[in-house]
């Protein structure tokens, strides 16, 4: 007991295998581009194999070769461009006001209690049926495809981010009394990072909403976009034009869900995620 | 230590005239409805005198946090008064610092920023606040783990931490609920013996509250014994130990005297810790 006021010897930290993360790594990857070739693969096959029509479905040689034609015609870019604005921008929207409205109604509890059963009876209504109001009213341009997918990602966001700020760890909060720290104070430095987790997964619902809606959108009435390209492809029996569209739809869906996701890590960098080194 | 062993002897004596710095003046409190009262606290009386160290033992429920968070200014009694160096407590201040069972370190911030939160909260000078922050740091054997997360420390080192943050608004005042009460025994002892040291190179007088008898008698200069149903206090214990306390404090007979007197209570209580 002697050596007691001695410092607490440093326990040496975990010894990783560097070597062997990492080839367990790249297995990982040589395992996952085996699958993809062997879908591809698979796909193209069973196509040929069943002598599928080509209305009914394509195969990824066609596909690719209807995507090449389209590209040397210059059909998609703008179609995109526009699909991944009205993405972006009904996002940004949708989920900034989502959690400003998730703020002032935490900050005020009885504003929250009110609202509440009026937010979840709206939150279940499947916000794309209201699509052609949205359309009634604003026309078949970029606005009314941006506020339909704002429409669509506020709520995820709000109720999200509502549970997450609804939830106040009572030590916390005591320990910022103890410290007298001003409303605006806890909220920056307890309530905020303890919501970001709740806040983070209603964005990645929103994200994924966020496309669905601009199509759904573009579908019921619009000039530009993927989703007026993939009607169009339709009409003229395009198949493998359709599946072209669908691809491209994966892409992006794909890319927003991983950009939001490496936000959340460098966000909410203190949560210990599946996967993680310990 | 001669003056700090004086010291014990004198508030063993309690000599009217010493002015307290934390007085409980007949506080209680009581929780619940209307309808259905639950007395958590029954006309609770105490001093504790600067620089002073007492420490209150008691069954779970017997309204020992209640009193502490009484004192912390975090919720003002039914009855009676709390006052600091005899001004009424009404709101948590700078000259009260606690340290809660669970160290309560914020994840998001590493150990450095944990540790200076307060002085971040209070628009202090930050710098001076770290360089403060590391003295205090390596005082603990804390050195090299400021920029470490609280999630990486032992449960012992975020304690330190938590009790490092607490001392950063120089309090004169340190109030402990069950600090230590989710470590290891061992770890319990490491940290005794280290907040025996700090509270006697601080001089800042701590409210302890403890499940354990002897962490009690080992580093307070009065235990004090409360009974639950309703929280009153049976009887406060002078311990006269000199100070530096040692491990060898604990083979001492009058820390033994000091644990019977304290066990006896518990015993025809029907041992109901
Ligand atoms: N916020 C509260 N609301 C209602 N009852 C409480 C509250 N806090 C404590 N109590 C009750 O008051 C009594 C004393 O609690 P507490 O001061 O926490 O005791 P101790 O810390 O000694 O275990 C217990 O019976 C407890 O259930
Ligand atoms: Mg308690």
């Amino acid at each position: 007991m002697t050596d007691a006021a001695v410092p607490l010897a440093v326990a040496p930290a975990a010894r990783r295998r560097p070597a062997s993360r990492g080839r367990v790594r790249w297995t990982n990857r040589a395992l996952s581009a085996a699958l993809f070739v062997g879908v591809i693969g698979a796909w193209e096959a069973l196509v040929r194999l069943f002598d599928v029509s080509p209305l009914m479905f394509a195969a990824p040689s066609a596909v690719l070769e209807a995507f090449m034609r389209g590209v040397s015609r210059g059909l998609y870019w703008e179609h995109l461009g526009v699909t991944v604005f009205e993405v972006v921008a009904g996002f940004s929207i949708g989920a900034s006001l989502g959690f400003l409205l998730a703020v002032a109604v935490s900050e005020f509890e009885r504003a929250g209690r009110l609202l509440f059963p009026y937010l979840v009876a709206i939150q279940s209504l499947p916000k794309v049926a209201v699509a052609p109001f949205v359309i009634l009213w604003l026309g078949f341009g970029v606005e009314s495809k941006v506020l339909l997918v704002a429409l669509i990602t506020f709520f995820p966001v709000l109720i999200n981010a509502m549970s997450g700020l609804a939830i106040q760890d009572p030590q916390r909060m005591d320990l910022m009394r103890v410290f007298r720290a001003t409303r605006w104070q806890t909220f920056r430095y307890v309530r905020l990072p303890s919501a970001a987790p709740a806040i983070f997964a209603g964005l990645n619902v929103a994200a994924v909403l966020a496309l669905t809606g601009a199509i759904v959108a573009e579908f019921v009435g619009a000039q530009r976009g993927l989703g007026v390209l993939l009607l169009q492809a339709q009409t003229n029996l395009d198949t493998a034009g359709m599946l072209v569209i669908l691809v491209m739809l994966a892409a992006i869906g794909l890319t927003i869900n991983v950009t939001v996701r490496a936000v959340e890590r460098k966000v909410t960098y203190w949560v210990a995620r599946r996967g993680d080194a310990p | 230590m001669s003056a700090a062993a004086a010291l014990a002897d004198v508030h063993a004596a309690r000599p009217d005239g010493a002015r307290p710095i934390l007085r409980f003046e007949r506080v209680g409190h009581v929780f619940g409805t209307e309808s259905c009262p639950l007395r958590a606290l029954d006309c609770v009386d105490l001093d504790v005198a600067p620089g002073e160290f007492v420490a209150i033992v008691g069954a779970s429920g017997c309204g020992k946090s209640t009193l502490l968070r009484i004192a912390a200014g975090l919720i003002s009694p039914r009855e009676g008064a709390a006052s600091f160096d005899g001004a009424p407590i009404v709101e948590p201040r700078g000259e009260i610092g606690v340290v809660f069972q669970d160290a309560v370190m914020l994840p998001w911030f590493n150990v450095i920023d944990n540790v200076t939160l307060p002085a971040r909260l209070a628009g202090r000078d930050m710098s001076a606040a770290r360089a403060e922050a590391e003295r205090l740091l390596e005082n603990v054997g804390l050195t090299g783990f400021s920029q470490s997360w609280p999630s990486s420390l032992s449960g012992g080192m975020r304690q330190r931490a938590a009790i490092v943050r607490a001392l950063m608004t120089k309090p004169r005042v340190l109030l402990m609920d069950e600090p230590f009460g989710a470590l290891d025994a061992l770890t319990r002892e490491r940290m005794n013996l280290e907040l025996a040291r700090i509270a006697e190179q601080s001089r800042v007088a701590v409210l302890l509250i403890t499940h354990s008898i002897a962490e009690a008698a080992f580093l307070a200069d009065r235990v004090v014994v409360m009974t639950p149903r309703p929280g009153r206090i049976a009887e406060e214990i002078p311990v006269p130990i000199p100070r530096p306390r040692t491990p060898k404090t604990l083979s001492s007979p009058d820390f033994a005297a000091v644990c019977e007197r304290a066990r006896a209570h518990f015993l025809e209580d029907g041992g109901s810790e």
